[in-house]
């Protein structure tokens, strides 16, 4: 008994928080196919964790599978706060995770919790926004940081502003494509975006950003031939700023490109802000402003994500105000024409972010990080009309959705 | 820019924090009788009790360090307050790195700090950087958890930091000099001299440190260990220079005039995550702050005292990175000012009752250049009046006291126009604020060896000109933002015995806190954060802290400090959780053992820390283990000479120790240090005891 009350005042005196975490979460279900694997990136943008849902059907397979917390070094976590998913899916299924933070690119496969890791720094903070696999032993990975203080060898690729190339298979290092001569004021940052791969070319927003960041020039749409990895299209879209991501409609042969304007002019910002298309298919194809931003009922800015179904049926958001207490907004709009259309509000400001469309079940997801009923929110669209159906939690008591990818 | 580098540049910046000094009557003293500066033969084997009480409300739930504590084991003020019951102090680097003090688990910018009884303002936010405090000229560090007592201010939500600088009472010198790991020097140095009405005192530090200590490279990679490495640190070197002035003029027997000046110059490497280090980007910070205090006695009525100080202050702050290796290249030089003025009038009124009256007003704004863009920012402003009353009761003969106070205050803030760069809407905006608090506590010394306690406060923090507005972009500001509350509860004790071979003293405490309205930094995306009332908090734990004499040769002071902090904000990701950072138990140990050979004592000591394993983030993902850390050394005295010299190990197991994610410490360090005394054994009257719980125990040494 005396020992008994020993030990408890010991463990009392010497409780820590940390032996009652978790790990990484359990699965609920089954991993499902190749192509129906929804990954569900969580984050405060203090830490992250990775779900996965079932694409078609929403089901959730497994919460917080892996996390900011499933390794710490003193250096690094498993996960920093700014993480994305890669928008191009890989033909074996695993998951494509581009750790801004870290400038990692990391393959988790969903069976087996392998993590095979490629670092895209050259050495220093690179900021990667995208991954594009090309083949087995090819894949671009979209830098939009410069390296001020680069070496001379230029056979180390540490300029930075630039399309990296690399082998998935090993991590080798085996080129890069220089995005800076691309940006639309000279000796601007090109500060490439999230890439869309459509046949052998990839498609790449360009932010044209100054160095410090003050100014930032009209955007630029810029195609590279994935066999030569030479940049063989560009379109230009002088009416908005700072496109960052598309959307590919096969069936129309369109990309829908969201543009928030600048953020560093405020006072203009809602001038360059929009929905652009473009043509990619056309030589001589420039873009239409299919909708300014003014239009989604008097935003002077829209969201970053978009997401559209075959037969142009697309969703964006604008954002709410703290100040005010203004919520997100979620809004419906045809390429064919026609006035967006609200068809939802999140949850609060800066509340919606990601959006990923699933064409089979002509849904559209749409993450909601502090939705109570779920943060991944799914909109049905049709030609006559848009119903929400029931949210799914994609992650239970834990970070809600800010990006999805297909995989 | 991307959020990844906030928490360093906002460690950094809340290390710019602005701090006002003035010498002034401690509140239990007379102009004539001001504690004074112990001279050699206290200092070195001095008659100190164990757990000195705390001056100004012996209701409160107190830690106190004399200097001569600081000096005698050569501890900075960091090292001191971090071994201390419910004190916590962070660090981002090694030795003389930035370092904020945590009270109870609230954070820095909750603690209100008091240099010489005048307020540190704290305009933009800015926490003191307690690496800026010269541990060779502080008379007595007094750090009051969860309370600020009635002839302070107001009550804060987290406590109160009361720092005394030694008074220049003795005439002489003293100069000590170190050297340690990675580059790491200090020298300090002060001077006093004095006549029947003018006394004088300086002194001068200068800190230098290379931090190029080695840590683990994981190449961010942490599931490929093929590509890790040992790398050594770099952009991590810092130098401090400082001083202190003061000087005291006894006008005749009711007043007295004093000045203090106060300085701290810092410059150095800002080194970046441990991933992506820099190599250029660096921080500069300047802070010269001056008080000038008319002290009197037997004024208006007998007995009676008053304080009345005017102090101004000035901090600059500079953080370059032009190349925008930490991400955005930035620029900017950020100017703060304040002027303030306090009166404070403590008088007996009738039999058991006195009043502490006070009112106080400030001024000040804050100012930004952008170097890259030749750019001014907005300027903030903010305009404050204070009162505050205090009714302690004091029935000499039951032993009980009481103590009443409340406060109030009134803030008026505004920015100056609604231009903007980058990335942030700005408007000219009027932030009103009105604040109170108040305060019910009684102690009773039941018998001689002990004395309960309890008390409920109502603490509050205005938020600041940096919450309501925002910063040159990364952080945008709003004005709608409410002030943080916070109501505690406490109990403790404090006990005494003492014997022949051996004396013991304990305090424990209790506490129990609900922090609501709590403002907190919130992601609105990666490159964007906003402050908020998002969050309230439920902290409560137990304080106990211990010291005991054995043999009169054996010195042991420990603590222990149990910490429940959990998030009550009802958002799902983090309700219940632990709140970051606040590890939910740590101990520490301190053993001194005198032994006299002739003219020389030697004194080896060994120090222990252990603390729990904790969260480093709000969604409890990322969790750092419990460690340990043992120290130990030897300080050899030559009491004829008042020459001294000590070797200390810390960390000497090289326990891995993580604060923050991407800014590992230095493991194992090495330190040693010389110094020399010079002072006149003169007639300099010694300091009287301040506090009746003060008494003195038995001569440690034989």
């Amino acid at each position: 008994m005396r020992w008994a009350l020993l030990a408890c005042l010991w463990a009392a005196a010497c409780a820590d928080d940390t032996r009652s975490a978790g790990g990484d979460g359990t699965y609920e279900a089954a991993v499902p196919a190749v192509g129906d694997r929804l990954a569900v990136l969580g984050s405060d943008y203090k830490s992250s964790a990775l779900s996965l849902l079932a694409a078609d059907s929403q089901q959730r397979v497994g919460a917080a599978l892996w996390h900011s917390g499933s390794l710490v070094s003193a250096a690094t976590t498993a996960l920093s706060g700014d993480v994305a998913l890669g928008q191009t899916a890989m033909s074996d299924g695993r998951i494509i995770v581009i750790d801004r933070g870290s400038a990692v690119v990391s393959f988790w496969d969903p069976l087996t919790r392998a993590i095979q890791q490629i670092p895209v720094s050259t050495g220093f903070y690179s900021n990667p926004q995208d991954a594009v696999p090309i083949d087995a032993h090819k894949m671009y990975v979209v830098r939009m940081k410069r390296n001020v203080q680069p070496t001379a060898d230029p056979g180390d690729f540490d300029e930075g502003d630039d399309v990296l190339i690399v082998d998935p298979s090993d991590g080798k290092l085996l080129g890069r494509i220089d995005l800076s001569p691309w940006a639309t004021l000279p000796g601007y940052v090109a500060a490439g975006s999230r890439a869309v791969r459509i046949a052998d070319r990839v498609w790449i927003p360009l932010q044209s950003l100054a160095a410090d960041f003050s100014h930032q020039g009209a955007t630029r749409f810029l195609a590279i031939e994935t066999k030569k990895d030479t940049v063989i299209q560009i379109v230009d879209a002088p009416s908005v700023k700072n496109c960052i991501e598309m959307a590919w409609l096969p069936d129309l042969q369109r990309l829908v490109a969201v543009c928030p304007g600048a953020y560093v002019d405020r006072a203009a910002q809602g001038d360059h802000a929009g929905i652009v298309v473009l043509a990619p298919g056309d030589v001589t194809s420039t873009t239409t402003l299919a909708f300014a931003a003014k239009d989604f009922g008097g935003a002077t800015t829209l969201g970053r994500d978009v997401a559209c179904l075959p037969g142009g049926h697309c969703l964006v958001a604008t954002p709410g105000e703290p100040d005010s207490g203004t919520h997100d907004r979620i809004w419906r709009f045809e390429l064919t024409g026609g006035a967006p259309v609200q068809i939802g509000e999140g949850s609060g400001p800066f509340a919606v972010s990601g959006m990923t469309a699933i064409a089979a079940s002509h849904r559209i997801l749409v993450g909601d990080r502090t939705n109570a009923a779920g943060d991944v929110r799914v909109f049905e669209l049709s030609a006559t009309g848009t119903v929400e159906k029931p949210a799914t939690t994609s992650n239970p008591g834990g970070l809600g959705a800010i990006d999805f990818g297909v995989f | 820019m991307s959020l990844r580098v906030r928490p360093l540049l906002l460690c950094l910046f809340a290390c710019a924090s602005h701090a006002a000094l003035a010498a002034d009557l401690p509140d239990q003293a007379t102009p004539s009788t001001l504690p004074t500066w112990r001279l050699p033969a206290s200092r070195v084997h001095g008659r100190k009790p164990d757990l000195p009480a705390a001056e100004l409300d012996p209701t409160a739930a107190a830690n106190v360090l004399t200097g001569e504590d600081l000096r005698d084991h050569h501890l900075s003020i960091p090292e001191a307050l971090d071994a201390q019951a419910g004190l916590r102090v962070q660090q981002l680097s090694g030795f003389g790195a930035p370092a904020l003090l945590s009270i109870r688990g609230c954070s820095s910018e909750q603690v209100d700090v008091y240099i010489d009884d005048v307020p540190v303002l704290s305009l933009d936010g800015s926490p003191l950087d307690l690496a800026d405090l010269p541990s060779g000229q502080i008379e007595r560090l007094e750090i009051y958890r969860g309370m600020t007592p009635s002839a302070l201010g107001s009550q804060s939500v987290g406590g109160t930091l009361r720092l005394t600088l030694r008074q220049p009472n003795g005439v002489g010198g003293e100069v000590n000099g170190g050297t340690g790991s990675y580059g790491a020097r200090q020298t300090e140095a002060a001077v006093a001299w004095h006549s029947d009405a003018l006394r004088i005192s300086g002194g001068i530090r200068w800190v230098h440190a290379d931090g190029d200590f080695p840590f683990r490279f994981d190449n961010g990679t942490l599931y490929n260990t093929s590509d890790d490495a040992t790398r050594i640190r770099q952009n991590n070197a810092l130098d401090r220079l400082g001083g202190t002035l003061g000087a005291q003029w006894q006008i005749n027997k009711r007043w007295s005039l004093q000045g203090r000046w106060f300085g701290a110059g810092l410059k150095q490497g800002i080194p970046g995550p441990a991933l992506f280090e820099s190599t250029t980007a660096n921080l500069t910070r300047d802070r010269q702050l001056a008080a000038v205090s008319l002290l009197g006695q037997n004024i208006w009525r007998q007995d009676d005292r008053v304080r009345v100080s005017l102090q101004g202050n000035w901090l600059g702050t500079g953080v370059n990175d032009p190349h925008g290796e930490l991400g955005m290249p930035w620029q900017t030089t950020q100017a703060v000012r304040t002027m303030g003025l306090q009166t404070v009038w403590q008088t007996p009124i009738a039999g058991v009752l006195s009043a502490v009256t006070r009112l106080s007003a400030m001024a000040g704004d804050v100012a930004t250049h952008d170097g890259l863009t030749g750019t001014d920012q907005p300027t903030s402003s903010r305009q404050s009046l204070q009162a505050g009353l205090g009714l302690p009761l004091h029935w000499q003969e039951s032993g009980i006291q009481i103590v009443p106070s409340v406060s109030v205050e009134a803030q008026h803030s505004r920015r100056t126009t609604d231009e903007s760069y980058p990335f942030t809407t700005r408007e000219v905006t009027v932030a009103e604020n009105a604040l109170w608090t108040t305060r019910l506590a009684a102690a009773w010394q039941v018998l001689p060896w002990l004395a309960p306690r309890v008390a409920w406060t109502r603490g509050t923090r205005a938020p600041t000109l940096m919450e309501l507005y925002g910063n040159d972009g990364v952080i945008r500001g709003n004005a709608t933002l409410l002030p943080e509350t916070a109501m505690t509860w406490d109990v403790g004790a404090g006990a005494r015995y003492e014997a022949d071979q051996w004396t013991v003293a304990v305090d424990a405490s209790g506490f129990y806190k609900q922090v609501d309205d709590l403002i907190q930094l919130s992601s609105v995306n990666a490159h964007q954060a906003r402050f908020d009332n998002i969050a309230s908090a439920r902290l409560f734990g137990v304080e106990v802290q211990a010291s005991t004499r054995l043999f009169k040769q054996l010195r042991l002071v420990g603590q222990h400090t149990t910490l429940v902090a959990e998030d009550t904000s009802g958002r799902p990701a983090y309700d219940g959780k632990a709140l970051p950072m606040r590890p939910r138990t740590r101990w520490s140990l301190r053993a001194d053992w005198l032994k006299r050979a002739g003219v020389l004592a030697w004194r080896p000591f060994v120090t222990g820390q252990w603390q729990a394993g904790h969260f480093l983030d709000a969604a409890n993902l990322v969790a750092v283990p419990a460690h340990t850390l043992v120290g130990g050394g030897l300080r050899v005295e030559h009491k004829p000479w008042q020459v001294f010299l000590e070797l200390r190990v810390d960390n000497a197991l090289n326990a891995p120790v993580v604060d923050l994610v991407g800014y590992p410490l230095p493991g194992r360090t090495v330190w040693l240090q010389l110094g020399w005394h010079m002072w006149r054994d003169d007639e300099t009257p010694q300091p009287v005891e301040t506090q009746p719980q003060t008494h003195d125990i038995a001569e440690v040494a034989p």
